[in-house]
């Protein structure tokens, strides 16, 4: 090349070959920062360990790790702004090599989960390393009807748990995060969470997802339906619509996740939990019609007409259904069609509506793993529907 | 004149007229810049004369004065407009708002639209000829960052009748036109002209998007036949008998199918926007099973008939608009686990689904594969010689004829195959038996005695040609009369075995694939192969085995693929990595910044003279203490440059690297290049002298007024009698091709504690030896004056002065500019001139490389012309904001 574009094959020097791993571990008590260090030089005995706490003084020196104070923020159920902010800004002050983020609780993942995610990025073959955990079938509906389904759909990516608690970054993955943490927070929003896999996907970024096993996750402090999904959807919505240049682009259809169906938990279906969430969905249906008229098209209106006369174990929304009826709702946000608060309190019931459907096909021996990636595969079908009213947003008309 | 009328009222109302103006708006390049009130149609009041007309209120809501004042309606500048068709009333935003398929909702989402595509903005206009003059047709395109094009097709029929129009979109064959408003699809375009019907004032924008992809399709239902990424899986039974039936059969037919629409997504595919009109398999060849690497380990676990190796495939690629491209392509089969893995983890891989009796697979790029990176390696450190196989027998049989079946190896290959074929027996399998390479003595050509002879040597033993033929999985395969030889350099032997080091593919590389073996090896894997030795692994070789010359990536083995009939072709290269700080561009940016960061707000220091060869002044204690670091630097390239040119330069019987005498029909070839060059630059200068800013401007216009005076700098070398010796050079040696690494040997560290600078803080590492792109393989392998490359990095640091400068003013708003402006010249000087010194005094180590130092820097300022002005030409091109860089470096000479 010319001395006007100097180019040079670079591979090596992605990585400091000598820098240490920083751990972040925000929202951890002291009780549970042992042990994760533990795990850590149990799966990476080489690696020099960066750790910050926000109780560093209680810890103790070990020889392969350090330990720095990282600034308190205010306690979480997920990685917020702020936490990526301070990442990069401890990146930037030491010799770090890559980065370990893990969320509260982190000490209940397995040493292959945390050694999987620290590795992928302390060796450098990713760019943001993702856990899939082995939760509960009815843990984690949210990002399983709406999260996975959307992230997977419009960003082509098949990471399971897009909002995951525990991450493993690369330095420019975290600094990409950092610029984007930092001006969230200077619009005093560090508490929003950050969308680190669709950050990734349109940056080109090198994802790897890594089974973490079973993990406990930690709630909210208020866990309520009511707050915990706006917040959530809200967040996600706001993502995407940032992101509408990139998403809309033709994409490649992922092959669905291959899954060992699970032996029959035995875990019994309670028809009264059931009955209760369809009977909340069928009071929405009377009461929330009008508002819905507003959001839905008549399609998707008779759709959940039909639904409101159907009980008990026969209940299924369709999966074609659900995922329309979350685009419409993302269009509405967009369009801001009616505000937004009221907009996602009003999902709420139709989420409740897709809940007892799912534990329905659950109890009528369906796999819930599979049930999820065909509703996923059903929010693939659907995203031209998507784009086209994205794109034109003329009330109903075909 | 300005705008006197409105948009609504000159097209009559029509509202479909005013939306196919507006898509013609919005779909040209540049801004587009609607009038206030044209978003929901308003009209203008001609009585009020001059551009007044179109200057009355905004027409929000039907309420007094429109809603635009709540003033009484006569002290208003300019009364509403009151008419029936186009009055406040009827026309205002309010309703527009609550109604749906209104103007103003039209002209909003039409709006988001474009902001979705960028290629709106910045993409090229390229417009089609239709036959039928009514309608306007026009391509917009824009290449995206990751090497993908962005398309739009506008069509817009300017006449009120409906109307026909046939496009040629050949050059787009196979892509499926989108419509963009309702992402509804249209027909796949195809070779045939492209047939669209328009209503009335009509228009389409059309997203061509690659034929209609898996995305776009409902997933299939059950999850066991959905791990899918092609739409349907190719039955593929004979795949089981080995990759040659697989080729002779259906294989060619896929291949043939899907290549074509998976070349253009591959990074490394050059001809992009190009249609590939047919793809032939060239020669092929299974590659030997390498070290075990993870993927090794599950392909273990399954059932043995499908596990089939990786094979190497060399492609010819024909175009449809004429030419054709020989590329490399390593393809390898996963089945389960590996499958899964590779779809998600590497989709643009991925070529075909296949249906194998035994379960699904997937076809995809081997490199992928961590056992197909070590058979890589592998076949380089064991010193293998592979022979290249036909497609298909029929193939084979053609290539035997045409070599007169005159080859020995070739008549056992094909009389052991008769016996194989008349008994119906097996012959036992004969293991892989890798060539070992004799030592390469100093005075031997570069790999002679290492790797095969080329193209004169006799072909391989038959027992080496028979190797793949004997796989159980290579089917029944012919040799096309080729060879794949791989050459281990004498390092990589010293260093030992090392397949078990794992490896990545690297992600730097853009026109090549890079695969990195832990933290010692790159293997360099070319993709577009051009006939011939690669330069870099012919210069490479030399300074690492001949010249045992330190300060470069360290050459360690390559491929080279050798057709029946032409050229050894170089195909890899294996290099041992090198740690290092980022390249001497960015070091340099860096030191420049610490330097303007010192400078702080001194006043302009006094301009230090030009360097010469013939001058060098010693820059002076402010300069030592502003920029040690940089000088020391400068003063330690100076003298790496100058090693490798004595390296380069070093005794040999090699014909490609003996040094011959710069005599005068050289030099007048060269004053001659350089001539033309100029001319050349003068006219598009010229041409484009209108476009300029006014401070490049005035620079332009001084470089034309010394047209003369720079013919005469280069009529200069005809002058001269000789010029020194010519040898092999860099060729394109820039800041970019230097790697700043730290101390490697005692003359650095003993020069930077000489200077004060602490030992062992810094060094250099030479890349890059290809040279310029552009120029042909011949071109680049002639010799040349060795301050053709002296002149290539003084006009680097002229750059990195100028980048550094324009850093430091971007990030300290407060500098003076002519202040900055003075101090940077002074940073220039002083490297250059700390650098020719170095460079001076080491190469006086073999005096006749140069000549006296007169006639040295003639030869010096003629090829800093031509530096500069091939740079002045590729700024013209490309960036015009940074022409002042060579226009002022060709007037300072």
């Amino acid at each position: 090349m010319a001395t006007t574009n100097p180019m040079v094959d670079t591979s090596a020097a992605d990585q400091k070959p000598g820098g240490s791993l920083l751990v972040l571990l925000p929202a951890s008590s002291q009780a549970q920062v042992e042990p994760v260090v533990a795990n850590l030089t149990a799966a990476l005995p080489d690696a020099n360990l960066l750790v910050a706490t926000t109780e560093q003084s209680a810890s103790e020196p070990r020889a392969n790790a350090r330990f720095v104070e990282l600034p308190a923020s205010k306690p979480s159920w997920t990685l917020t702004a702020g936490d990526f902010a301070h990442a990069y800004q401890l990146a930037q002050k030491n010799d770090v090599r890559a980065i370990l983020m893990l969320g509260a609780e982190a000490n209940s993942l397995r040493v292959d989960g945390v050694g999987g995610l620290a590795n992928a990025v302390y060796t450098g073959s990713a760019d943001l390393a993702v856990p899939c955990y082995e939760l509960a079938p009815r843990a984690g509906l949210v990002n399983s009807s709406i999260l996975y389904p959307l992230n997977r759909a419009l960003f082509a990516t098949r990471v399971r748990f897009p909002l995951a608690v525990d991450l493993g970054l690369s330095l420019r993955m975290a600094e990409r995060l950092g610029a984007l943490a930092q001006r969230l927070v200077a619009l005093n929003q560090s508490d929003v969470p950050l969308w680190v896999v669709s950050e990734a996907m349109a940056a080109g970024m090198k994802i790897e997802e890594v089974e973490a096993g079973p993990r406990h996750l930690p709630q909210p402090a208020e866990p309520d339906l009511n707050s915990v999904l706006p917040f959530v959807t809200g967040s996600l919505f706001s993502d995407i619509e940032a992101k509408a240049a990139f998403w809309q682009r033709p994409r490649v259809s992922l092959p669905l996740r291959r899954h060992v169906p699970a032996a029959p938990s035995g875990a019994a279906n309670d028809p009264a939990e059931v009955a209760s969430m369809l009977q909340g969905f069928r009071l929405a249906y009377s009461n929330l019609r009008e508002i819905w008229g507003l959001v839905l098209p008549p399609n998707t209106l008779l759709g959940l007409k039909r639904l409101s006369q159907t009980d008990g174990p026969a209940f299924r929304m369709p999966d074609d259904l659900w995922a329309r009826i979350v685009f419409d709702f993302l269009i509405a946000f967009r369009m801001r069609t009616l505000n937004r608060g009221h907009l996602l309190g009003t999902l709420i019931p139709l989420y409740l509506a897709w809940v007892a459907s799912h534990i329905n096909a659950m109890s009528a021996g369906d796999d819930a793993e599979r049930h999820i990636e065909l509703q996923a595969a059903a929010f693939e079908a659907e995203k031209a529907y998507l784009v086209a009213r994205w794109r034109w947003p003329d009330r109903f008309n075909p | 004149m300005g705008i006197r009328r409105r948009l609504a009222p000159l097209v009559d109302n029509n509202r479909r007229r005013i939306e196919l103006l507006n898509s013609l708006l919005l779909s040209f390049p540049g801004t587009p810049i609607l009038y206030y009130g044209d978003e929901i149609g308003m009209g203008d009041n001609i009585y009020l004369g001059d551009r007044n007309g179109v200057r009355t209120p905004m027409q929000w809501t039907s309420d007094r004065n429109a809603g635009f004042s709540r003033c009484d309606p006569a002290r208003l500048y300019f009364p509403v407009i009151m008419d029936p068709i186009y009055g406040y009333q009827v026309v205002n935003v309010e309703a527009q708002l609550s109604d749906q398929s209104s103007l103003l909702h039209w002209t909003r989402n039409m709006i988001a639209l474009r902001k979705l595509f960028q290629v709106f903005g910045r993409g090229s206009l390229t417009f089609l000829n239709p036959a039928n003059r009514k309608v306007l047709a026009y391509l917009r395109d824009m290449e995206r960052t990751d090497g993908s094009h962005e398309t739009v097709l506008c069509v817009a029929n300017l006449s009120r009748f409906a109307q026909p129009v046939s496009l040629d979109l050949a050059l787009f064959s196979g892509m499926e036109p989108v419509e963009m408003l309702g992402y509804v699809p249209f027909p796949t375009i195809t070779e045939e002209p492209y047939s669209l019907t328009l209503a009335p004032y009509s228009f389409l924008w059309l997203e061509l998007q690659p034929a209609r992809e898996a995305a776009e399709m409902p997933p299939e239902p059950l999850m066991d036949a959905a791990d899918t990424f092609a739409a349907e899986p190719v039955p593929t039974h004979d795949l089981t008998r080995g990759w040659s039936e697989w080729l002779a059969g259906p294989g060619s037919a896929l291949l043939a199918t899907v290549l074509p629409e998976w070349l253009p997504r591959q990074r490394w595919f050059g001809a992009k926007t190009q249609t590939i009109q047919s793809v032939r398999i060239f020669d092929w060849v299974e590659l030997p099973a390498g070290a075990s690497g993870d993927n090794a380990a599950h392909r273990a676990s399954e059932p043995a008939s499908a596990v089939v190796p990786p094979a190497l495939l060399f492609v010819e690629i024909q175009y449809a608009a004429g030419g054709k491209d020989l590329y490399q392509l390593p393809l390898a089969i996963s089945m389960a686990a590996s499958e899964q893995a590779i779809a998600e983890q590497h989709p643009q891989s991925v070529l075909a689904r296949l249906d194998l009796p035994n379960g699904e697979a997937m076809l995809h790029d081997a490199t992928v594969r961590e056992d197909a990176r070590q058979a890589f390696l592998a076949l380089i450190e064991n010193n293998s010689t592979l022979g290249l196989l036909a497609k298909t027998l029929s193939d084979a049989a053609e290539t035997a004829t045409a070599e007169a079946l005159d080859v020995s190896s070739a008549n056992q290959d094909s009389s052991q195959r008769s016996n194989r074929d008349r008994s119906g027996v097996e012959p036992p399998e004969a293991e892989v038996v890798p060539v070992r390479a004799a030592p390469v003595p100093l005075s031997a050509q570069p790999g002679e005695a290492a790797a095969p002879p080329r193209s004169t040597a006799p072909a391989p033993s038959a027992a080496q040609r028979m190797q793949l033929r004997e796989s159980p999985s290579a089917g029944n395969p012919a040799p096309s009369g080729g060879r794949l030889d791989a050459h281990a350099s004498s390092l990589l032997k010293e260093m030992g075995p090392t397949t078990h080091a794992a490896s990545r593919v690297g992600t730097a590389e853009q026109s090549n694939t890079s695969i990195l073996y832990g933290q010692k090896l790159i293997l360099k894997l070319f993709r577009r192969l051009q006939p011939g030795e690669n330069p870099d692994v012919e210069i490479g070789r030399f300074l690492t085995e001949v010249a045992k010359f330190k300060h470069i990536a360290p050459f360690m083995g390559e491929t080279t693929m050798t057709p029946a009939a032409g050229e050894a072709t170089t195909t890899a290269m294996l290099q041992g990595l090198v740690t290092n700080e980022g390249d001497g561009w960015e070091w340099f940016l860096g030191q420049l910044a610490g330097f303007f960061e010192a400078v702080g707000t001194r006043s302009a220091p006094g301009e230090p003279p030009r360097p010469t060869l013939l001058n060098l002044p010693k820059p002076d204690a402010t300069m030592r203490a502003l920029c040690g670091s940089a000088l020391d630097a400068a003063a330690l390239l100076g003298t790496r440059t100058a090693e490798m040119h004595l390296a380069l330069a070093t005794q040999t019987q090699d014909q490609a690297f003996c040094a011959e005498s710069f005599d005068q029909s050289n030099l007048e070839q060269d004053a001659r290049r350089i001539e033309t060059q100029l001319g050349h630059v003068i006219e598009t200068l010229k041409s484009k002298l209108a476009t300029l800013d006014d401070t490049t401007t005035d620079l332009a216009v001084q470089l034309l007024s010394r047209r003369h005076k720079l013919v005469g700098r280069a009529h200069d070398l005809m002058r001269l009698k000789t010029a020194g010796q010519r040898i092999r050079i860099h060729g394109d040696y820039h800041l970019g091709q230097t790697l700043r690494t730290f101390s490697q040997d005692k003359d650095s560290a003993a020069l930077e504690t000489e200077r004060g600078t602490g030992p062992g803080s810094g060094d250099f590492v030479i890349l890059d030896f290809e040279g310029e792109p552009a120029r042909t393989l011949a071109e680049r392998r002639q010799k040349q004056s060795p301050l053709k490359d002296v002149a290539g990095m003084i006009r680097s640091f002229s750059y990195a002065a100028s980048a550094g400068l324009e850093r430091a003013q971007s990030s300290n708003r407060g500098m003076e500019p002519e202040t900055a402006r003075a101090w940077v010249v002074s940073w220039e000087r002083s490297v250059t001139s700390e650098f020719l010194r170095a460079f001076g005094k080491c190469i006086a180590a073999k005096p006749e490389l140069l000549p006296q130092k007169e006639e040295a820097q003639i030869v010096l300022d003629a090829y800093i012309l031509e530096k500069a002005l091939y740079e002045l030409m590729y700024e013209l091109n490309n960036r015009p904001q940074w022409l002042r860089i060579p226009l002022t470096g060709i007037l300072a000479l």
